[in-house]
């Protein structure tokens, strides 16, 4: 009965210019007030229904937004570090895009931090007011808070290698999501990602605290924070190769070639490539302290006893001889 | 007024400079949508909104290093789109509403068209709800603006079917309706 009536409504309002069904449904909405009630019911959901677009498909216009973002236009924020004799080719291209953008500066971000992004194609510097320094990975956001009482950054996204000027008076921290890395004069690295954050020690001391738990850290070690739970994790191992972007001081100890080379591929912005699963796997103890891009595989080469092939400028493919 | 994102405006404007795919993503996911409906709203075309919503992200990502977003996010992306339909309107020599130049003139609508989108967006996820039969016949007549007997002929089903589908689905959206209008 319900939805007979609906279906009389309904009938009326999709052929309302119909004089004969104009006729029957003011006979009906006059016969009581009960039926004007529902009558307006329905044509309030009908007329809602009307002004709806087509549904969104949100994923399919992602999909489309991706095609277009593929092949946009590079913006100079984000470029791989060239081989070191074209560093002219670089300081071409960044020169006018340093001048024009210069750096993006934001203070005043609420109760005294100040926030800074790496602008810089390949790393960023930032000397802090105490002193301190810190180099930043493009992309890299740091908010710092340097005070009489406190020296505190905190790191929203991406990485960054810290040289902190030693001060007893004044504990160094920094933020990382669910975690807390505290400090008195050393230098370590942290990388934040959405799902962890890890934290490697080039020298010095460095305590790392996360859902109540807390551990210290000195050369080489490393601690991971889990970004949602803030557990704190240390594996293992000599991580201080991890500091070597940071201090152009790239140092392995009985690490495997995979991990060499992935680390001094990201260092170099080339890619470097074995095929040989054995080979990658072996472990090598090794240190290039700013190092041009040629010296560090020649050294490479000579240890492991390889050949390098140049396949472009930016592609190194490493064969056993 | 609350935002749906905590993504703040220095938040967003990093990560436009820096192509930041995550951000954007997460500034997609949140405001697509609802800039859709505003579109919707100013120029009566789905495809055309749809292709308004795209050229204002793509707009986003391209100049992102130019773009300074100050205030809310989401107050600034309505202006954007809102300017863009404006200017669509305008290539297209139709006429422009008083509403959508009144939505550009004065800050007070912000709220009540901000009103309008939720409540849009709420109607659109209660269709989503329906059975996806009774949601199609409904989609088919009252936004693609079909008769009754097209649909019927059209997915090989009796006249009837369709206005009984038709009133189930607005007795359920007369369920949404009915506490908004009371409040």
């Amino acid at each position: 009965m319900e939805n007979d009536l609906s279906q009389f409504i309904i009938d009326f309002l999709a052929d309302s210019g119909n004089p004969e069904k104009q006729r029957r449904m003011n006979d009906w909405l006059n016969a009581g007030e009960e039926n004007r009630r529902r009558f307006d019911e329905v044509r309030q959901a009908w007329e809602a229904s009307g002004q709806l677009p087509e549904p969104f498909d949100m994923q399919a216009g992602w999909r489309k937004l991706r095609d277009h973002m593929a092949n946009a236009p590079q913006t100079a924020t984000v470029r791989p570090m060239p081989a070191r004799r074209n560093w002219w080719r670089a300081a071409a291209v960044l020169l006018p895009v340093v001048v024009l953008a210069g750096y993006w500066w934001m203070k005043g971000t609420g109760g005294g931090w100040t926030s800074y992004t790496a602008q810089h194609a390949v790393k960023d510097s930032l000397r802090l007011p105490d002193g301190s320094d810190v180099f930043l990975r493009p992309g890299a956001t740091v908010q710092y808070k340097i005070d009489n009482g406190e020296r505190s950054v905190r790191l929203r996204a991406g990485e960054a290698f810290f040289r902190i000027s030693p001060d007893a008076h004044r504990q160094f921290s920094v933020q990382v999501e669910k975690g807390l890395v505290r400090v008195l004069g050393t230098s370590f690295n942290i990388n934040a990602t959405k799902g962890f954050s890890d934290v490697a020690v080039w020298d010095g001391k460095v305590s790392v605290e996360g859902n109540g738990k807390k551990v210290i850290l000195t050369a080489g070690n490393m601690a991971v924070v889990d970004a949602k739970t803030g557990d704190v994790e240390q594996p293992e191992g000599n991580y201080a190769y991890r500091c070597g972007w940071g201090n152009s001081d790239l140092s392995f100890s009985n690490q495997s070639l995979q991990v060499v080379l992935e680390t001094l591929g990201s260092y170099y912005g080339v890619s470097l490539d074995v095929k040989d699963a054995q080979l990658l796997g072996s472990r090598i103890t090794v240190r290039f302290n700013n190092m041009p891009l040629d010296e560090s595989l020649t050294v490479l080469s000579e240890m492991l006893d390889l050949r390098v092939n140049r396949r472009s400028e930016k592609d190194y493919e490493l064969i056993r001889k | 007024m609350k935002d749906e994102s905590n993504i703040s405006a220095s938040l967003a404007n990093d990560a436009l400079r820096n192509r930041d795919v995550t951000v954007f993503q997460e500034l997609y996911t949140t405001y697509s949508e609802p800039l859709y409906l505003l579109a919707f709203r100013w120029v009566k075309d789905s495809s055309l909104a749809k292709d308004i919503v795209h050229n204002l992200f793509a707009h986003l990502w391209d100049r992102g290093g130019d773009i300074v977003i100050t205030g809310q996010v989401r107050s600034y992306l309505y202006r954007a789109v809102t300017n863009l339909c404006i200017n669509e309107l305008k290539r297209r020599k139709r006429h422009i509403g008083e509403e959508i130049l009144r939505f550009q003139a004065d800050d007070h609508s912000f709220f009540e068209i901000s009103d309008y989108i939720l409540f849009q967006q709420e109607l659109t996820q209660h269709l989503g709800t329906l059975a996806p039969r009774c949601r199609e016949i409904l989609l088919l007549s009252r936004v693609h603006g079909l008769e009754p007997a097209e649909i019927a002929g059209k997915l090989g089903i009796s006249v009837n079917t369709v206005y009984f589908q038709l009133s189930v689905a607005l007795k359920s959206l007369r369920g949404r309706l009915g506490p908004k209008k009371n409040s």
